[in-house]
């Protein structure tokens, strides 16, 4: 039962083709890797996917649980996608209060929960402005999952953090997994993606094509992904 | 969290504080000059509390080179805030996201137009605000340009001064929603910045072309933002409202359309209720 369905998706940029009649179905409850090279259209595809930008050609389907009305953005998804913006000026706690209140389906507790299952403290003083890219991409992981949200859509959700977070993020989502939760998720780092996926996507010569999750140890000596470590 | 709490945030935020300061300044400054004035003037009759109000409150200057300034920048940064994927996707589509910023623009700008309520009235102390309008209101004074319009339609003082608030509050939202328009179709900065330049660009330009070119009465922003301004032009209070409600309706309109294209591309997995898609 797919969550997600792409038909023949096509986006382009001021000429340029970033996706070409992209098809694919994300399965409920599985953890799904896209990877591919910087500039690929991994951003532009979970854009397409949230509705915040349509395809050229082609049809994004969502699930009818969480697309209830037809040309809105889908409900109960969680999203990192580039680096989100917060108000430097106030600390974590208060930027996700401030989502929260978006909804009001959550109570402080709730949020304070969420920043420390990621590792941060709700009650420092510390301000947004003064987050290491760590901590910000912990917040940004801790917004995402808050209120619950069945879908997540995380970019990159391993950027910036040391090794002890990574292994506590990769716990955190295999646990959103046995709770039934939606994961799609891309990465640079094979290793996330062996570790945590039911399937693996590439996005390659503007196509997204299934792989296999044991194809995944040879392609990390593959010449984009050094390129992308150099990076 | 509770309203309370937010209204108080947003008040303890250091940016009211100068507002404030400025405010208070400027109006006990025109205060002086009124009251300087009318002393001078042998021939000017009695007034009252409601003169000095409305020789502030309807004052063209302070409103372009300041609330309309200030409130442009202050939505751009709420617009640019308020434009980040993590906010968009809880407010559920473009034209919700719209209505949500709308909402939360309204306590700003409720703040600013107190805090400028207040710094006014704290000026009437020692004159007497009487219920109705004043000789000097009546007479042909030059200062009394701002309320001569309302005299004359028999308006009561409080009344003028909530109308012209309302007024000014639509004009303020208008252009708010103008920038989150322009959000939900770009998500470029730049060019943000470079639509509230033209909003206050074209402020300044109908304000002061106002009077030489009378053809371009109609299109003219500040009788948008002025009632003694539309009375002056049409003869009537009324025309003043509807440009904003007007251009609100388009870009409300043009998200709507905009929402209902993207169905086409958009639709729901045949999961759970078949072939199903919009």
């Amino acid at each position: 039962m797919s969550v997600i369905e792409l038909r023949q998706v096509s986006k382009a940029f001021r000429g340029v083709s970033l996706l070409e009649e992209v098809s694919a179905e994300f399965a409920r409850g599985q953890i799904h890797g896209i990877t591919g090279p910087n500039g690929s259209g991994k951003s532009v595809l979970f854009r397409l996917i949230c509705g915040f930008m349509s395809p050229d050609h082609g049809q994004v389907l969502i699930d009818p649980t969480y697309q209830k009305s037809p040309g809105g953005y889908p409900q109960h998804f969680g999203i990192i996608i580039d680096r989100p913006g917060y108000l430097a000026g106030r600390t974590g706690y208060e930027n996700l209060q401030r989502l929260a209140e978006i909804r009001g389906d959550i109570s402080s507790e709730q949020i304070r929960q969420a920043m420390e299952a990621v590792g941060l403290s709700p009650d420092t003083r510390q301000k947004v402005r003064r987050y290491s890219l760590g901590m910000k991409q912990k917040l940004a992981l801790a917004q995402s999952f808050m209120e619950h949200q069945q879908v997540l859509i995380l970019d990159e959700p391993f950027n910036a953090l040391d090794d002890r977070s990574t292994a506590q993020v990769r716990e955190l989502l295999l646990t959103f997994k046995a709770q039934g939760r939606t994961i799609l998720l891309t990465s640079h780092n094979p290793e996330d993606i062996r570790r945590l996926c039911d399937s693996v996507w590439k996005i390659e010569d503007r196509q997204l094509k299934q792989g296999a999750l044991t194809d995944l140890a040879s392609s990390a000596t593959s010449p984009i992904v050094e390129k992308e470590s150099e990076v | 969290m509770r309203r309370g709490e937010v209204w108080k945030r947003e008040l303890l935020t250091i940016k009211w504080l100068p507002i404030l300061l400025f405010l208070l300044i400027w109006s006990w400054r025109e205060r002086g000059r009124f009251i300087q004035e009318v002393k001078t003037d042998p021939s000017a009759a009695a007034y009252n509390g409601w003169d000095i109000v409305f020789v502030q409150f309807m004052n063209p200057f302070l409103l372009l080179w300041l609330l309309i300034p200030l409130w442009l920048l202050l939505s751009l940064r709420f617009v640019m805030e308020a434009g980040e994927p993590t906010v968009k996707i809880r407010t559920g589509s473009d034209v919700r996201w719209l209505l949500w910023l709308l909402r939360r623009s309204c306590l700003p700008m409720l703040l600013l137009l107190g805090i400028w309520l207040l710094a006014m009235f704290s000026t009437l102390v020692g004159v007497p605000l009487k219920q109705g309008w004043s000789d000097f209101a009546r007479s042909d004074h030059p200062f009394n340009v701002f309320a001569v319009s309302f005299v004359k339609e028999g308006w009561p003082p409080g009344l003028a001064v909530l109308a012209q608030l309302a007024l000014l509050v639509l004009f303020l939202l208008m252009s708010t929603l103008i920038l989150a328009f322009l959000r939900l179709c770009t998500e470029r900065s730049i060019l943000l910045s470079l639509c509230a330049a033209g909003l206050m660009i074209s402020c300044i330009v109908a304000f002061h072309r106002q009077g030489h070119y009378p053809q371009w009465q109609w299109a003219s922003i500040v009788n948008s933002l002025m009632l003694n301004n539309a009375y002056g032009t049409f003869g009537r209070f009324w025309p003043a409202f509807i440009g904003a409600p007007t251009l609100a309706a388009v870009c409300f309109g043009l998200a709507l359309s905009r929402q209902n294209l993207r169905r086409r591309t958009q639709g729901r997995t045949s999961s759970i209720q078949g072939e199903n898609i919009l």
